[in-house]
């Protein structure tokens, strides 16, 4: 590998429409107290379609995901600067109500996160906090959710068990289930199938082609055929700059940096 | 044809014979284990034999009658029994929410800088000597106490009504209920230091998820962190309770020393532990010996009972 601390990185950003941008950074920095781990990231995020966010460990991109619903905030130190636009509202500004944010901006983890509490109450848990609605209500949005989630057929009859009792791929879809739940605009989710085996991860898969017909989904996948499968753009990242975006069978089949080239032959990564 | 050491292949790995010593440290091991079992056992079964003779000559009356008269020899120990439940459950019911929210500000809210000096501080009030407390409890607090609170509330009951009967007793500074706050003093930096470990092996992917779906902090606290660790919260609580149970020289300081059932909040008491260390030393009759040995035991049983409990709710579960 070349001397990386010298090379100028080049950029190769394909433009989307800008009535479909759902969400963007632009010129993002993100820091780790005085570690500066993303430089200058400008991404935009289409609406009701699914971007996927490769590169190789370390390179950032969960560090962009986490910053935009800013859950960074929690942790003292950890700062974004630049702007992320949601509708062309910046989030990165002071008085911007976190929890609201993050109703609206939903987000899966790695590693399934079930609350200690029922499988009804785990997806009914995010609703209860922003709207009062009636129980036949309520029940209502945590079928829709458990379906869409493509978990209802497997729950539906020990719904007031505890969440913990599922199998890892069940609670991933209960994660998933829990964010829509609460009807966010934005899914973000950080390698959501890396714990899960192959057939969980085929139906998350399947689940997150179902849902971009109404949210906007940003993905960190490790998993390259992963990105190629469900995503409509995908963007490439190193070093905590981004190298590429494109729309993801170009980026795949004719990418431009030859970084990205690279990275998706797998010569390096 | 002398047989050589082999140098190739496949060697033989020996030991010079009795080099291992496993079974020395094991046998060591057992004997420290035993030692202990031996001494608890012990322990009690002299406390039995010691306190048998009270016990079997008052019978359920040693735990009914609140009459302690060394005079006569007759010793019912009603009153020290309940004035150490009433006073560990008040300790309890004054810490517990401070302690709560000591833990929560630390884990949650805390500015990085303070954390540390603030965990200190939390870990040096648990370091303070009991009979310091006992001594700050009677010069300092007890006098502020009485100025402050027992007089005003006494004169401000209304005469025939609950508050009356609860705030009975002679306006001294001392009783079951400064005691009861010294006490919560005392557990309180326990409760504290369990509770927030508890908190911090909460997962930090859960509580973010919680932030997630659009949590406030007490949302988080209420619906998430205190289910996951709600089964250890009660063993903590349970610890807690165990040292207030036992504990001796700041009781005894503050409490009032009264053998009679406590009538108010304010009114004198004892507790078992507070009798034993009085009396001990005075005890002239065999009788009088046995009692407050069997008063030992008794002690004894609750506070095994009290950390048993604890024990089956800490080790019963990681979460849920």
């Amino acid at each position: 590998m070349t001397d990386t601390k010298t090379e100028v990185y080049e950029s190769f950003v394909e433009a989307i429409p800008a009535d479909t941008i759902k969400l963007e950074t632009k010129n993002l920095d993100f820091f780790y107290g005085k570690n500066k781990s993303l430089h200058n990231v400008s991404i935009p995020f289409q609406r009701k379609s699914i971007t996927g966010l490769i590169g190789p460990s370390g390179c950032g991109k969960s560090t962009l995901l986490r910053a935009l619903n800013r859950i960074y905030a929690l942790y003292p130190g950890q700062k974004a600067e630049g702007q992320i636009l949601l509708d062309g509202a910046n989030v990165l500004d002071k008085g911007v109500d976190l929890s609201l944010l993050r109703a609206r901006v939903g987000m899966v983890f790695q590693q399934p996160t079930p609350f200690p509490m029922s499988i009804y109450d785990n997806v009914a848990f995010g609703v209860r906090l922003y709207e009062k609605i009636s129980k036949a209500d309520l029940d209502q949005r945590v079928e829709e959710s458990l379906k869409r989630s493509a978990l209802w057929n497997e729950v539906k009859d020990k719904l007031h068990t505890s969440g913990l009792g599922l199998s890892g791929g069940q609670q991933q879809r209960l994660c998933v289930a829990r964010s829509i739940a609460v009807r966010p605009e934005v899914i973000l989710l950080d390698e959501p199938a890396s714990a899960l085996d192959p057939i969980s991860t085929a139906k998350l898969e399947e689940t997150l082609v179902e849902l971009k017909a109404d949210y906007t989904i940003v993905i960190v996948t490790h998993n390259l055929q992963q990105a190629a499968r469900i995503s409509d753009h995908a963007a490439f990242m190193f070093l905590g700059r981004l190298i590429e975006f494109a729309q993801t069978a170009k980026l795949f089949d004719n990418p431009k940096a030859s970084r990205t080239a690279d990275y998706i032959t797998g010569r390096f990564g | 044809m002398t047989a050589l050491p082999a140098t190739t292949g496949e060697t033989t790995r020996t030991r010079p014979a009795g080099a291992s010593f496993d079974p020395i440290f094991l046998g060591l091991c057992a004997a420290a284990a035993t030692l202990l079992l031996t001494a608890l056992a012990g322990i009690v079964v002299s406390l039995l034999i010691g306190g048998w003779p009270a016990l079997s000559h008052f019978k359920l009356a040693f735990f009914t009658s609140s009459e302690w008269d060394p005079v006569k020899d007759i010793y019912g120990g009603a009153g020290p029994i309940v004035g150490t439940l009433i006073t560990a459950l008040l300790s309890l019911v004054f810490a517990l929410p401070i302690a709560f929210g000591i833990a929560v500000f630390l884990v949650e809210f805390c500015p990085p800088l303070l954390r540390r000096p603030i965990g200190i501080a939390v870990e040096l009030l648990a370091g303070v000597p009991s009979i310091v407390y006992g001594m700050w409890g009677l010069f300092i607090f007890a006098p502020l106490f009485r100025d402050f609170v027992e007089f005003p509330l006494i004169t401000w009951a209304p005469p025939g009504s609950i508050w009356e009967k609860l705030f009975q007793g002679i306006p001294n500074g001392s009783g079951i209920l400064v005691a009861s706050i010294i006490l919560s003093v005392m557990i309180l930096p326990y409760i504290a230091a369990t509770l927030r470990e508890l908190f911090l092996t909460v997962p930090a992917k859960v509580r973010e998820s919680a932030y997630g779906v659009g949590c406030t902090t007490v949302e988080v606290v209420w619906s998430v962190t205190l289910p996951y660790v709600r089964r250890s919260a009660i063993g903590a609580v349970m610890l807690g309770l165990g040292r207030a149970l036992g504990e001796t020289m700041a009781v005894t300081f503050i409490i009032g020393n009264s053998h009679a059932f406590p009538k108010g909040l304010f009114d004198g008491g004892s507790t078992i532990a507070s009798t034993i260390a009085n009396e001990f030393a005075e005890a002239t009759s065999d009788m009088h010996t046995s009692a407050l040995i069997a008063l030992g035991f008794v002690l004894f049983v609750i506070t095994f009972a009290v950390l048993a409990i604890a024990r089956a709710f800490l080790g019963a579960s990681k979460h849920g």
